[in-house]
């Protein structure tokens, strides 16, 4: 009995110790990522003169896939320098990298999304000009779009941190070529003539929706309303930086022009169980003849792209949201997208500025851009124009850049946010609220600190 | 003197027993502490300041996170659809899934192929099972809706994901679902049970409703209690069924608590004090719940 206990306590005290070794640190870490060691990794640069100069990079976007090309065009140009690409989800991006940076885990080049992120890492982010300029050449600027690089000065606080990479802008809407060609129907410009438009597609095929977008997620709902918005000024910046109130006119005059378009029939209820792969998938299977989602989504204007997706649509063309009221102007809200930066504590700094110049301004561009991501900040880019097969595409592509350097007002999201106004905006198509309560609701939202609002 | 010093030995082996538990336990309580307790500390202590993940900047708040969450309309909705979603796997639970499990303790030929069928769907994830009902339940090219088509019940097809009267309860029907879990509870609890009690009922004339209602629903309270009690807590848990079926719309109609917490975090440099402040005040609630539930089982059940 005796030795069945001591025996039972020798087991338990083995289960404890077990335990606590698994719970402590193996000491065999990788030293350049482990707490909050100061020191800079010692990796140089011409280690030896042989060895290649490694530069990690870190990123959500461009995706792995299409970055592939550009780092194999990059080292290829550049024999001394490797790229090691770690890309990332957005959303565990956006979690991971403040926390791999305030720990100084060894990182070179980042990719930085606009805005809140910039706020976020802006301390661990080396001033570009210096390093450009000595790597560069000091008229490195004239190759970026100058509001671009104001934009990142903006967003840094008045530094110069990031390099944009490019712009995007919601929503913007893209329709079925091909359908509006056999049905004799022309693209809308006008609310009223929208609402024509949609008469005409139900009598064509009452099966086929005139217009869908993803209705179930409050964050899209969101952008069609602040597009409305965007008609008629830059009331939006005003609201964004300056404090101006959602408890507002304009904002009303919003939301209930928005719900004109649910009125009007353009927009059924039948859309507002559609998520993002649901809506798209209706506009690529010919289900519905026009589609809205932001410009990200424009490589389904590339014939190649859509047959590499299996998108049997013939043709298809670019629209801005037709105009509510009369005399406001058919916009969209643009802003950075996506931008890259130097890490402050990175040895390898030299070879990082020549990464950058390559992917925000050299030809890097040319290989992640004819993905359709956005619109390249790189001075004078041209579309490679064997992706743009038809004069609708080629217009459409034009229309898209005029729509993106023209907009209104900024697409500054706050994410948190935007969901909570898209629900507001559901409430109000749907008729569950008025747009005079929602908007008083949303100023308290707004107002709450949640937001730093 | 004699009585006294068995109690003293007696007394001994017990806290010999014990520490022996006790040991046996560490490692789990080792675990339990280091990452439950710590979870708790974490969330009670930054709960009462602002702080943004990335910055070492942390500044107090006093209790005016919690005012802040307290304040919030769609906190209070949150917690009442948390309830009605929890209400609805409960009620499911104890009702299809007891009788399911009486029907299956029969023996009859197939009972093992209706066992797996009802259990399997529990072992699926989550996720799976929402974004198959999301896609069911569409409104336009929904299963549910083109059957009623079909069979020319056009009245029948309804907006089930979108009318904020109905997405709530669609929601909840996807308990249907997940009655896996209460079955597996009742058939263990089941064959716990006498066959004498069932043969004496027999004889004494009673039929299957009359044994089900007053014999068995009786005997597996423990059943009924496990099953309530982690369908309610289980409820605190849920995110992935709502996220992906409604997305807490229409207009916030079906936000529970666990896309709730989701939509406050997922702003980049969003204030982790208030979302710890709200995770408190949802732990709070579940651990009230809990005890009220807890108690009221042990003097039900004497």
């Amino acid at each position: 009995m005796k030795k069945t206990r001591m025996l039972a306590m020798a087991l338990a005290v083995a289960l404890c110790l077990a335990a606590l070794v698994g719970c402590g640190d193996s000491g065999s870490g990788d030293p350049t990522t482990t707490g909050n060691d100061a020191t800079p990794p010692q990796t140089t640069e011409n280690n030896e003169g042989t060895d290649p100069v490694v530069i990690k990079y870190w990123t959500w976007f461009p995706n792995e896939d299409q970055l592939k090309p550009v780092i194999a065009a990059f080292e290829t140009a550049n024999p001394g320098i490797k790229i090691e690409l770690t890309a990332m989800e957005s959303k565990a991006y956006q979690e991971k990298l403040p926390i791999s940076l305030s720990t100084k885990e060894d990182i070179d080049v980042v990719g930085v999304q606009p805005s809140a992120m910039v706020e976020q890492v802006k301390t661990f982010l080396a001033e570009l000009d210096p390093i450009m300029s000595s790597v560069v050449g000091s008229d490195w600027k004239s190759r970026v779009h100058a509001a671009d690089l104001a934009a990142c000065e903006d967003l840094a606080g008045g530094e110069l941190k990031v390099m944009p990479l490019f712009r995007s802008g919601a929503m913007i809407g893209y329709y079925n070529a091909k359908m509006l060609s056999d049905w004799g129907l022309t693209v809308p410009n006008t609310i009223e003539e929208y609402r024509d438009f949609a008469e005409k597609v139900r009598e064509k095929d009452p099966s086929v929706l005139p217009a869908v977008y993803a209705g179930k997620e409050a964050w899209v709902n969101d952008e069609m309303m602040l597009n409305v918005l965007g008609q008629s000024g830059d009331y939006y910046n005003k609201f964004r930086y300056e404090n101006a109130s959602v408890d507002s006119q304009e904002f009303i005059d919003a939301m209930n022009g928005f719900k004109k378009f649910f009125d009007y029939d353009i927009f059924s209820m039948d859309i507002m169980d559609l998520d993002y792969g649901r809506a798209h998938e209706m506009f690529c299977t010919g289900k519905a003849a026009t589609y809205y989602q932001g410009t990200w989504e424009a490589g389904i204007l590339s014939e190649q792209i859509r047959a590499d997706n299996g998108v049997a649509l013939e043709d298809v063309g670019i629209m801005a949201l037709p105009v509510v009221k009369a005399g406001d102007k058919a916009t969209l809200r643009s802003y950075l997208d996506c931008t890259v930066a130097i890490v402050e504590y990175s040895t390898k700094q030299e070879a990082a500025a020549r990464w950058i110049e390559f992917l925000a301004m050299g030809d890097g561009v040319d290989h992640w851009a004819k993905f359709f991501c956005g619109t390249p900040s790189k001075v004078g880019f041209v579309m490679d124009a064997s992706l743009l097969g038809t004069k609708t595409e080629q217009d459409g592509f034009a229309l898209l850049n005029t729509l993106v350097a023209e907009a209104t007002a900024d697409r500054n999201n706050v994410s948190g946010y935007s969901d909570i106004e898209g629900a507001s905006v559901q409430k109000v198509v749907t008729g569950a609220a008025t747009a005079e309560d929602e908007v008083k609701e949303l100023q308290k939202e707004w107002g709450s600190g949640k937001y730093g609002g | 003197m004699a009585m006294r010093r068995v109690g003293r030995v007696k007394g001994i082996t017990e806290r010999k027993h014990n520490l022996v538990g006790y040991m046996f336990l560490s490692p789990l309580i080792l675990v339990f502490s280091v990452f439950l307790l710590y979870s708790f500390y974490f969330l009670i202590r930054y709960s009462t300041t602002h702080m943004v993940i990335a910055s070492p900047d942390v500044t107090p708040a006093g209790f005016s996170n919690y005012a802040l969450v307290l304040s919030d309309r769609k906190f209070w909705t949150a917690l009442l659809n948390t309830f009605l979603v929890s209400g609805a796997d409960i009620f499911v639970g104890l009702t299809l899934g007891f009788l399911v499990s009486v029907l299956l303790s029969f023996k009859f030929r197939g009972r093992k192929f209706f066992h797996s069928l009802f259990f399997i769907p529990s072992m699926l994830p989550i996720a799976f099972i929402a974004a198959v009902f999301s896609s069911m339940l569409e409104y336009r090219e929904g299963t549910l809706n083109n059957v009623f088509r079909f069979f020319r019940l056009d009245f029948l097809a309804q907006r089930w994901l979108s009318e904020p009267g109905l997405a709530l309860f669609s929601v909840m029907s996807v308990a249907i679902y997940l009655i896996g879990i209460p079955i597996m509870y009742y058939i263990a609890d089941l064959t716990t049970i006498n066959s004498s009690v069932f043969e004496a009922a027999i004889i004494d004339g009673a039929g299957f409703w009359r044994l089900a209602r007053f014999i068995l629903y009786p005997l597996l309270k423990n059943a009924h209690k496990t099953i309530a009690l982690s369908m309610l807590l289980g409820g605190f848990r849920q995110m992935e069924r709502v996220y992906l079926m409604t997305d807490g719309g229409p207009g916030g109609a079906t936000e529970i608590f666990g896309t709730y917490i989701y939509r406050m975090i997922r702003s980049p440099g969003s204030d982790y004090g208030i979302v710890s402040a709200a995770a408190v005040l949802i732990l709070i609630i579940a651990f009230i719940l809990a005890a009220v539930q807890m108690r009221f089982f042990r003097k039900k059940g004497g």
